[in-house]
């Protein structure tokens, strides 16, 4: 059995308490299934959820607020030592970023926080205060005058001023200009540590937001997960290598080792993109790094490329 | 109960602005028109829209309510909030009723107008009138709301409408095939709508419709994928 599918049924190892845990989860549709998936997010965890478009990451998403008919399976949530099933509750423990950054554009933001503060028991009108003063957002501002950013950042404050346990971000960065976007992860950096126990799971195409913000990583592929791993025991058990100029004999060797998850040859560099290397892997590294070679830990686009290009079996 | 309130307020507050001023504009004028109608017929003809807006008004309400909605994607706030498909629905249904009864009231403002200041007029809006009236445009409105739940906006509008007037088709149809046949239904009507259980049976026949449109609309939206939906 492939060692990542391993790791995706198995997960990273966690000492956090759970607050989320979707299991067996299947939901089918005419061209596409999410069969018997698996996944749950740690208190404090940030779950960087990767995959093509198609793969299932919206209807994962979708399922965990309950808008779409499970085939099978259940979405757990645990908050105050029990366990919250049923959509309307998960909603009420949830905090939801939708990637289009839907509002009711004729409110003005002290209107729409009214209108979100009456559908939750949890609502705390000082942090949505407190939140608005950090996003620089003022109540009397129209949203429809609100720029993309600001969209999102008023989601942002929608989403966690009734204190959920967990953060949903559905493609958060999407859309937005580069300066734009930096100033949101910093936020996001900064809810993290104001709200160390907050379990957060990212969808994104952008591999570098993941890369910033995910400590863990799961990447899907056809609505399996494929691999589901902390991000950096994934980084250290997957290297690249940059190999200027070659031994020819050892080019083939190379790409056909087990251990090759991915693989091209530019301008004379070989590059290499290793998985967990086991003794033989690693004599090998040594060679190569013997020869020149230089051997740095994968990125997280690197590994998501590497297996996605492979289509490696699950 | 709360939350289904704050959808419906919500639906008031973005709605109201142009409804309140197109239903003032279109009362302000019916109102003074009939007065220099000599005409007691053109009068009557007149007075009679004026009472019957709300019929027009049931196009266009569920229209902005729901069709609106979904063509701006607003309806996924709505179903990502922890608000049941039940609440939402209420709430909607409960909006749509509320601006039908906003428009009807204006009319019958009109028709009380005209009663105080026209002369030989007699009473268009008799209670049993009013209250029949407001049961079928409770009725109406939940089919209307339901076809909105499954359908397009075009056919969602199509659909009530078109049912009402094969059903209009298909009572005229059976009246005359009877009649062809020498059998009157008239004593039998006129016999049952004298009978004190009308009433009743009127108003558990419209509870009846009310209440299968919304369980309908309800489990469709249940059973769908919120992005599909065409609510």
């Amino acid at each position: 059995m492939d060692k990542g599918a391993a790791q995706a049924r198995e997960g990273p190892a966690n000492s956090m308490a759970t607050a989320l845990r979707i299991n067996g989860l299947t939901k089918r549709y005419q061209d596409f299934a999410l069969e018997n998936f698996n996944l749950s997010l740690q208190e404090g965890s940030c779950v960087g959820l990767i995959g093509e478009n198609g793969a299932g990451k919206s209807t994962l998403i979708k399922s965990i607020l309950g808008l779409v008919r499970l085939d099978g399976g259940q979405v757990q949530l645990f908050g105050g030592g029990s366990i919250i099933e049923g959509s309307d509750l998960i909603r009420e423990h949830v905090g939801y970023v939708p990637e289009d950054q839907i509002l009711y554009e004729w409110m003005t933001i002290r209107q729409t926080i009214k209108f979100y503060s009456a559908f939750y028991r949890s609502w705390d009108l000082q942090r949505s205060t407190q939140l608005l003063r950090l996003f620089h957002l003022t109540e009397n501002q129209k949203v429809a005058h609100l720029s993309k950013g600001m969209k999102v950042k008023l989601l942002l404050v929608l989403a966690l001023s009734h204190q959920p346990s967990v953060l949903l971000l559905d493609e958060p960065t999407g859309g937005l200009d580069p300066l734009a976007k930096d100033e949101l992860i910093d936020y996001l950096e900064q809810i993290r540590k104001d709200q160390p126990r907050l379990a957060i799971l990212i969808s994104s195409h952008i591999l570098s937001d993941i890369e910033v913000l995910a400590t863990e990583i799961a990447i899907l592929r056809e609505g399996r997960l494929i691999l589901w791993d902390q991000k950096e025991v994934l980084r250290r058990s997957h290297k690249v290598i940059h190999w200027h100029s070659p031994e020819t004999s050892m080019v083939g060797r190379l790409i056909a080792a087990p251990f090759v998850i991915g693989s091209a040859y530019e301008n004379g560099i070989l590059k290499l993109l290793v998985s967990v290397p086991g003794a033989e892997g690693q004599r090998t590294l040594e060679e190569l790094a013997g020869k020149g070679a230089q051997v740095v830990d994968a990125t997280v686009g690197e590994i998501y490329l590497g297996l996605m290009r492979h289509k490696i079996r699950p | 109960m709360k939350k289904a309130f704050r959808v419906f307020f919500k639906d008031l507050q973005e709605h109201s602005g142009p409804y309140g001023l197109l239903a003032s504009v279109i009362v302000g004028m019916l109102t003074i028109l009939p007065l220099y109608q000599p005409n007691y017929l053109t009068a009557r003809i007149q007075l009679e829209f004026v009472f019957n807006l709300n019929l027009i008004t049931l196009m266009a309400i569920p229209h902005w309510l729901l069709a609106r909605e979904k063509e701006k994607k607003t309806i996924l706030i709505l179903r990502t909030l922890p608000i049941s498909a039940r609440q939402m629905l209420l709430g909607k249904f409960l909006a749509a009723f509320a601006m039908s009864e906003g428009i009807y009231l204006a009319s019958l403002v009109s028709s009380f107008f005209m009663l105080k200041f026209a002369l030989h007029m007699e009473m268009v809006a008799t209670p049993s009138r009013v209250v029949f009236l407001n049961l079928a445009l409770l009725a109406f409105l939940s089919v209307v709301l339901a076809s909105f739940t499954r359908f397009t906006p075009r056919i969602a509008v199509i659909v009530p409408f078109g049912c009402l007037l094969l059903l209009v088709l298909a009572w005229i149809s059976i009246k005359k095939h009877l009649n062809s046949r020498g059998i009157s239904i008239e004593p039998a009507l006129t016999s049952l709508m004298n009978s004190s259980l009308f009433p009743l049976m009127a108003v558990l026949c419209f509870i009846l419709v009310v209440v299968t449109a919304f369980r309908l609309s309800e489990r469709y939206i249940e059973a769908h994928h919120a992005a599909d939906l065409v609510l």
